[in-house]
């Protein structure tokens, strides 16, 4: 399943990541579990909390983020 | 690799990620001037300053922020350069509230051979949010000093002084290079071991960082900011302006010119000049300190509170989404409200747009449609007091405009933005000394650079008036402004000031008795006129010759062009 699909405050395992600098570095990669904190209307992005931080990641690239449900 | 001798100054570089204190750091250090803000990208150059403290000169670098060294984006490669191009220490300052990010730098600058102390900076919000650093630990981790920061309230700087003057000049070993995968194993080994985190009820501002990226109630919340601060610049410029700066202006400064000018200079034309009821002196003052200033004042008490809180980025992601129907990611909200203050800022601001199509977007939409704060306070000061209606009618003109500019625009130019990434900040109370430093350096940048175009605006409507220059440059052009926008002929005047500053084009109305279509109208022109010189300046300089007269043109075509349409709709229901 992808990233942009899944519930809020649902957690989450990546699987996959399209390799974007920004998001590696950001802290968003394989193996990681994130949090959806937010979705946003009008195709605004996904809001997930990575350990302490929150990151804002556009709907195409959560598009493109596999993730797992991890209860 | 270049190698300074004792005698030469020492380089020292201040680097980290994006948003950790750094520039806080260069300005407590260096005792220059940057601007400091809760939004990552601030510094898209770097500043060098000086750095005299005993046993330890040198100069100071203030490194654009970055999550790593791969040289990606703009900011990475200057910070890249810079590394490169040698450095006899680097100061590396990290976010104690978020640790394991931070190491990725941290780490891959120990790849240098360069001598390297870490601060470990926001250790008040880190312990805020129930975390805690082992220090020495984590200085062994990194076999460099650590030293606890808490940048804001000067804790720790003085260490970090005296700390950098001891490890100036030692020998360090490259460290290995690693591959990504293997040092962000390292990192989770290190977090590991020095930072322990107890879970706490979540706070007010934790509660309220959570509501504020949530559409719901993330949106109301939203509205209820922007109609606040509006209230607080509106309101309260309103009655500052009645209240304090109008009484002070008439009752004070007035009188007491006239009396000097009319001790020196008899009765006559040049003292009518000077002082009389719409002389050099009385409008020089009245106009830009009780009109305008209160409203400036205000804009940047509000934006800048914004901006130090960390609330503009959450904006940002809340607006992402409609804004980017526009073909203009959400982060540009902060960029176009800063433009609501001044233009010049706002488009050198444009810097931190991911595509040269955003850029020259944003650019325009401001240039186009955005008062300045200068021109609100005119606006307010023209039909304020003559109709609220109307007002809100050339605010939500603007809206309508910025919209199709931006679709218009949108469907022309070619280009792809990127796709929203972005850390989304902690929420801070704004620091009061950091605060007031830039909310003086704001008002001083007003006063210099609005002052003066002001007064040689006011100097020359006095001649044109006084010399009849007008009456033929009126006849001129009367068939636009007298049959196409149903103004009085005298109403040129604005048309030839508002090239110089965006509210000299409304002022000169205050004086001529209009109607209430007529005022609308005027103030239409004036909204989509020109922007002032500076921005056409500022233009020039960001993009091209090409791009500001173009922007310059269409501009004023826009303007005469939807005014003239609004008269004759106007006429047609008076
Ligand atoms: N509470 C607290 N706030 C801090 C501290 N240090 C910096 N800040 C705030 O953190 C924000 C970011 O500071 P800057 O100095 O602009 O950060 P920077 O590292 O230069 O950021 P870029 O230029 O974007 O790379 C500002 O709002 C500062 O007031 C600190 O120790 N404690
Ligand atoms: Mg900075």
């Amino acid at each position: 399943m992808v990233l942009r699909k899944g519930k809020k405050n649902q957690r989450y395992e990546i699987e996959e990541s399209p390799n974007i600098h920004l998001l590696t570095v950001l802290g968003i990669r394989k193996g990681i579990e994130v949090i959806i904190q937010s979705k946003q209307m009008f195709g605004g992005p996904v809001v997930v909390r990575a350990g302490n931080r929150s990151i804002a990641i556009a709907s195409n690239v959560a598009e493109e983020i596999k993730v797992r449900e991890v209860v | 690799m270049t190698k300074k001798n004792e005698k030469d100054q020492l380089n020292i570089l201040l680097m980290g990620n994006p948003n950790v204190g750094k520039s806080v750091i260069f300005s407590k250090l260096t005792g220059v001037n940057v601007e400091i803000s809760n939004f990552t990208g601030t510094t898209v150059d770097y500043t060098v300053g000086n750095i005299n403290f005993p046993g330890l000169k040198g100069q100071l670098i203030d490194v654009p922020g970055t999550y790593s060294l791969e040289s990606t984006s703009e900011a990475e490669d200057v910070a890249v350069k810079l590394v490169n191009d040698g450095a006899d220490v680097i100061i590396c300052v990290l976010d104690a509230t978020h640790l394991s990010r931070n190491l990725d730098l941290a780490l891959q600058l120990k790849e240098f051979g360069v001598p390297i102390i870490y601060c470990l900076n926001l250790l008040d919000v880190a312990e805020r949010q129930g975390i805690s650093i082992d220090v020495e630990k984590l200085s062994k981790e990194l076999g460099a000093p650590v030293i606890p920061t808490v940048a804001i309230k000067n804790q720790g700087l003085r260490d970090t002084l005296l700390t950098t003057k001891d490890i100036v000049g030692t020998k360090v070993e490259k460290s290995e290079v690693l591959k990504n995968e293997d040092r962000w194993s390292k990192i989770d080994e290190i977090v590991a071991k020095v930072q322990t985190k107890v879970e706490k009820e979540p706070s007010f501002i934790e509660k309220l960082e959570d509501w504020t990226v949530q559409p719901w109630p993330g949106i109301p919340i939203a509205f209820l900011v922007l109609v606040i601060s509006l209230g607080v610049v509106v309101g309260g410029g309103k009655g500052l302006r009645a209240g304090l700066l109008l009484p002070i202006v008439n009752n004070i400064i007035k009188p007491f010119l006239i009396k000097v000018v009319s001790m020196f200079i008899g009765p006559g034309i040049l003292r009518n000049v000077l002082v009389g009821d719409f002389g050099i002196f009385v409008i020089g003052i009245e106009w830009p300190f009780a009109l305008i200033l209160p409203y400036v004042f205000l804009f940047y008490i509000v934006f800048s509170f914004l901006e130090d809180s960390g609330y503009l980025p959450r904006l940002g992601v809340l607006a992402d989404g409609l804004l980017r129907k526009l073909g203009i990611p959400g982060s540009n909200i902060i960029t176009i409200m800063m433009g609501y203050g001044c233009a010049v800022p706002a488009i050198i601001g444009t810097r931190a747009a991911t595509s040269y199509k955003e850029r020259l977007m944003v650019a325009s939409l401001i240039s186009f449609a955005v008062p300045c704060a200068s021109q609100t306070g005119a606006f307010i000061s023209l039909l304020g007091d003559r109709s609220i209606p109307a007002l809100i009618f050339i605010y939500l003109l603007s809206f309508v405009i910025m919209i199709v500019v931006g679709l218009l625009m949108n469907l022309l130019l070619k280009g792809e933005s990127q796709p929203m990434l972005l850390e989304v900040p902690n929420l801070l109370m704004p620091d009061k000394k950091a605060f007031l430093t830039k909310l003086k350096l704001r008002m001083k940048h007003f006063l210099l650079d609005a002052e003066g175009p002001m007064l040689i605006g006011i100097v020359i409507a006095a001649i044109v008036a006084e010399t009849g220059i007008l009456d033929s440059l009126s006849v001129t052009i009367s068939p636009i402004v007298v049959s196409w926008l149903g103004l009085p002929k005298e109403a040129s005047l604005s048309l030839l000031l508002g090239i110089i500053r965006r509210e000299l084009a409304v002022l000169p109305l205050l004086e001529l008795n209009l109607t209430t279509l007529q005022l609308i109208v005027g103030s239409v022109v004036a909204l989509f006129y020109l922007p002032c010189l500076s921005v056409f300046g500022v233009l020039m300089e960001e993009f091209s010759a090409k791009v500001a007269v173009t922007i310059g043109i269409s501009t004023v075509f826009l303007a005469i062009f939807f005014a003239g349409l609004i008269n004759h709709i106007g006429l047609l229901f008076v």
